[in-house]
């Protein structure tokens, strides 16, 4: 059994650190961490497809003249190089979201914002937010007369 | 209440663009004549009290649910942990030539990979040739992303300069590393099918030149080359010369039309038919992003 | 087969696509606008085409993305199921676009409308790549790109309320995309194919050694439940009031009539195409999915009954539509599916006939969407108020309507299976009559007489006449889908029999 785990233990290592990244994104009510722990989710993803390519004694698969060589799965790497993409994106817009809330309601904890948010606490800050209302950007200059 | 439907209703003759929503915002920001207390008071206590209580049936039930939410899912995790840990001992084991995963189709991959794509970067062919729906797909959602940060973030109008860093071995390094970074970067996009990297990799480097480009000469003299509608134009040609190029091979692969592209002599620059212009292009469209991504986030700080 | 129907599945997708990706590039707002919902069009022509091409010809084909074949490159693949959903998906979206087009005006700030109408033409390419897919990879990028944009859609909407809703959609999201990828990894792991066909030789091989059992079973849990958490199925539905209520009614329309059914799409291949009946049978899949279904129509709907917010209500009712479509496929057979396809399409074109017609309600009311605001908004806006009611009864069951049709092709499915018969006919009857009991009083609501001395904003002029089309054709498809059950059910039929 020991030996098993012990062969297996990217599989484990990478499933572990996919839950643990799931728990945080669903239970941290930080959003900076749950960024963090969307990042940890998919580098489990990675780990593992990784782990699943190689095989043992292989090489990257990148052909060389002459030399005969035993070359490993080239699928996982594909996957992870489209994974790691979608990971980027999606990192990139739970940043912005949580850039607009911070602007919003001065604080990172989703908790906190949901709890103003229902207490009807944000309308004062609505109106702070004029910058980007269209009425004021756009048609400074024509006010009704 | 009502008079500010009846100032909408002038206002609005002039403008129709413009929302109730909004014109009411924006005069309650700068008053032009006293409301009518009476009539905004009575309407105003019904809705607040009407909103109080439904606000507070949510802030109790979400109490309660942050209550059992914790119990909860700390159990499940322990169940699913364990579920996994008998599930990845189950797995085939970690490295075996026997394993499923290498059957006929990455044998195909790793043995005619190079005549059939013409790159002895296997990934580059595989992710570019055998497997281009997904690339293309994965090029999208890298332009929805930039899309939709640009929606979220970006300000109608400019914001002030940041000044330019006063830094002086900063700009001094960054002078000397810019140039190297992007030639880096430019041999990664343009070696992709040859040896490790491509588009994407290449497209980081690119991206991370240009970042640093930022830092260094500030803002509005990078703005003055690269304006974000430029930005924009150019990601959008990349993406279309993508969608035609592979569209053209879509379509005639699918149908038997022949027409191939020539392949080239293996490992030579120009070689591996549209290899080459499609690593190019995601690299474009990589470093766009990068670089759109970097600036729209530091933009928020000031 | 002529050239033109061989690469008509291809075209729709790259079409679309191309057409999102210049959105941006366009100087004037309007022109984005009328582009997608042109080439939404156009593609809609060529899926109907498709459609009555592969029914005459009573078969379906795949199409190589690319010189190889099956195992080593990507492919399409369409038959008539797909051909039906795609028609079904493009006239859903134009529909929407033109019924919401009044609020977008109103809703999103002016420079964002092009990008706007960028994020949805994506969403409408990313759920048309999904119908045709045949590949779970590529599936698995395109519900990135449907996460994505569909998320971003509902915070275009400038307000505190839809940011911190988008928030919570976009991690619920980002979930259901991380148990997908693993769920795929963990096959391809064990099968080494992720194209469906070879996936499904490999996986009745496996079964028949009996090897990795317990990692397919792994497979099919985490994709099952990544999902259900993308289209909202019971457990994991706390995302979608939020999101639904504060986005713009476009937003909502198309979330609710698109997105969710693109998931469900999918799930449909990879129960038949992938994994097999028999297969998930064996492995309880069916019976999770069918428990999920029967709890989730019973509780969202006891909830929509307490809400105040007449979105947050049509919201909570788009998500006890979803359960229908659990407890369809979870019946574990072929009448089953075909009654979860069949309410897929019912679905789609009346819950955004419903969101169109509250859009306008709203507008014709006091402005918001509590009860109290749009008492009486059915008399200011008659054309609003009898798609709001025709979408109500056809959910409660009122017969010659599409929701009717479904509630019966899922009874007449639950008759012919094992121990399901009983509770899918119990939790029928009692979702019908807790629809009603939510939908009746809102009907009434907006009939009647507007309350004393209410103050209502002046009624806009100026593009109600899309509003007018986008819900006179909403009617049409309701009663066509509601009275010609056996034409659709003939298609989706022959689709489903040259599914497998």
């Amino acid at each position: 059994m020991l030996d098993l785990i012990i062969h297996q233990r990217l599989y484990i290592g990478s499933i572990a650190l996919f839950i643990l990244g799931l728990g945080t994104l669903f239970l941290h009510p930080n959003l900076i961490k749950k960024i963090i722990g969307l990042n940890l989710m998919d580098t489990g993803s990675f780990l593992f497809l990784a782990a699943m390519g190689y095989m043992e004694g292989g090489q990257a698969p990148i052909l060389e003249e002459g030399a005969e060589q035993v070359f490993i799965n080239p699928v996982p790497g594909g996957l992870v190089l489209t994974g790691i993409v979608v990971a980027v994106s999606s990192t990139a817009l739970f940043l912005s979201l949580t850039c607009r809330l911070y602007r919003r309601y001065h604080s990172l904890n989703l908790d906190d914002i949901l709890m103003r948010m229902w207490s009807g606490e944000d309308k004062v800050e609505q109106e702070e937010d004029q910058e980007s209302n269209p009425v004021s950007e756009q048609e400074e200059n024509e006010e009704p007369k | 209440m009502l008079e500010d439907y009846e100032a909408y209703l002038k206002y609005v003759a002039d403008h129709p663009k413009v929302s109730f929503e909004d014109f009411r915002k924006k005069r309650e920001k700068k008053p032009r004549q006293a409301p009518s207390v009476v009539e905004e008071y009575d309407e105003s206590e019904e809705d607040a009290a009407m909103e109080a209580e439904w606000n507070e049936g949510h802030i109790h039930r979400m109490k309660m649910w942050q209550r059992s939410y914790a119990v909860l899912s700390v159990l499940v995790s322990a169940v699913v942990l364990v579920f996994f840990f008998q599930v990845s001992i189950q797995l085939p084991p970690f490295g075996d030539p026997t394993n499923p995963d290498l059957n006929e189709v990455t044998e195909r991959y790793i043995e005619k990979g190079l005549e059939e794509t013409g790159a002895t970067n296997i990934v580059a062919g595989l992710i570019l040739d055998y497997r281009a729906f997904d690339t293309f797909g994965e090029s999208t959602v890298l332009f929805a992303a930039t899309m939709s940060v640009i929606l979220l973030l970006r300000r109608p109008r400019p914001v002030k300069d940041s000044p330019i860093p006063r830094d002086r071995i900063l700009q001094m390094v960054g002078l000397v590393m810019i140039p190297a970074v992007m030639m880096f970067g430019i041999y990664v996009v343009l070696n992709g099918h040859l040896s490790p990297g491509g588009g994407f990799s290449g497209g980081t480097v690119m991206g991370c030149g240009l970042i640093l480009a930022y830092m260094v000469m500030g803002r509005s003299r990078l703005e003055h080359y690269l304006t974000p509608n430029r930005l924009t134009g150019v990601t959008v040609a990349c993406l279309c010369t993508y969608g035609v190029l592979k569209g053209y091979s879509f379509i005639t692969g699918a149908n038997h039309i022949g027409w191939e592209v020539p392949k080239g002599k293996p490992g030579a620059i120009f070689s591996s038919g549209f290899i080459l212009p499609l690593n190019i292009c995601v690299g474009i469209i990589v470093a766009c992003t990068m670089y759109t991504f970097f600036s729209l986030f530091s933009e928020r700080e000031d | 087969m002529s050239f033109l129907t061989f690469n008509i599945p291809m075209l729709s997708i790259f079409l679309s696509l191309l057409s999102a990706v210049i959105c941006p590039m366009l100087p004037k707002k309007n022109q984005a606008f009328h582009l997608v919902r042109i080439v939404e069009l156009i593609v809609l022509a060529m899926s109907v085409y498709l459609m009555v091409q592969l029914m005459t010809i009573r078969e379906s084909f795949t199409y190589m993305m690319g010189h190889f074949p099956a195992p080593w490159g990507n492919e399409l693949r369409a038959g008539p199921l797909e051909a039906l959903l795609a028609t079904c998906f493009s006239l859903v979206m134009v529909l929407s676009l033109t019924g919401g087009a009044e609020d977008i005006r109103r809703d999103i700030m002016p420079h964002r409308q092009n990008r706007y109408c960028l994020l949805m033409q994506l969403l409408y390419t990313a759920v048309i790549a999904m119908v045709y897919t045949n590949d779970l990879f590529t599936g698995y990028v395109f519900i990135e790109i449907a996460a994505i944009t569909a998320c971003i859609a509902v915070v275009a909407k400038e307000s505190g309320h839809s940011t911190v809703a988008a928030m919570r959609y976009f991690i619920f999201s980002s979930l259901g995309s991380g148990l997908v990828l693993m769920g795929i990894s963990i096959l391809y792991c064990i099968t080494g194919h992720l194209l469906m066909e070879p996936l499904q030789v490999a996986i009745a091989d496996l079964c028949q050694k009996g090897l990795y059992q317990l990692p397919l079973t792994a497979s099919a849990v985490l994709m099952i439940l990544g999902l259900s958490i993308k289209s909202a199925q019971f457990p994991f539905h706390a995302w979608l009031p939020d999101a639904y209520s504060s986005g713009t009614t476009a937003t909502s329309a198309i979330s609710s009539g698109l997105v969710l059914k693109g998931y469900m799409v999918l799930l449909l291949k990879l129960i038949l195409r992938v994994y097999g009946l028999g297969t998930l049978a064996r492995m309880h899949m069916c019976n999770l999915m069918f428990i999920m279904g029967l709890l989730g129509m019973l509780i969202t709907s006891v909830s929509a009954i307490r809400q105040e917010n007449v979105n947050r209500m049509v919201a909570y009712s788009s998500a006890a539509q979803i359960s229908y479509i659990f407890l369809a496929f979870g019946m574990g057979n072929l009448a089953g599916l075909a009654a979860g396809c069949f309410q897929i399409l019912a679905h789609a074109f009346t819950k955004p006939m419903i969101f169109v017609g509250t859009g306008a309600l709203i507008r014709a009311g006091q402005g918001r969407s509590f009860w109290s605001d749009i008492r009486g908004a059915g008399r200011r806006a008659p054309l609003a108020g009898i798609a709001f009611t025709v979408g109500g009864l056809s959910l409660c069951g009122l017969p010659l309507l599409a929701g009717f049709a479904a509630k019966y092709q899922l009874g007449s499915a639950a008759i012919s299976c094992g121990w399901q018969t009983y509770p899918a006919l119990f939790g029928l009857a009692v979702s019908s009559v807790l629809n009603a009991v939510y939908f009746i009083p809102g009907i009434l609501v907006i009939w009647n007489r507007p309350p004393e001395g209410a103050v209502f904003p002046p009624m806009p002029r100026s593009s109600t006449y899309q509003h007018k089309i986008s819900v006179i054709c909403f009617l049409i498809a309701n009663v066509f889908l509601g009275s010609m059950v056996g034409t659709v059910m003939m298609v989706i039929n022959r689709g489903l029999q040259l599914f497998s």
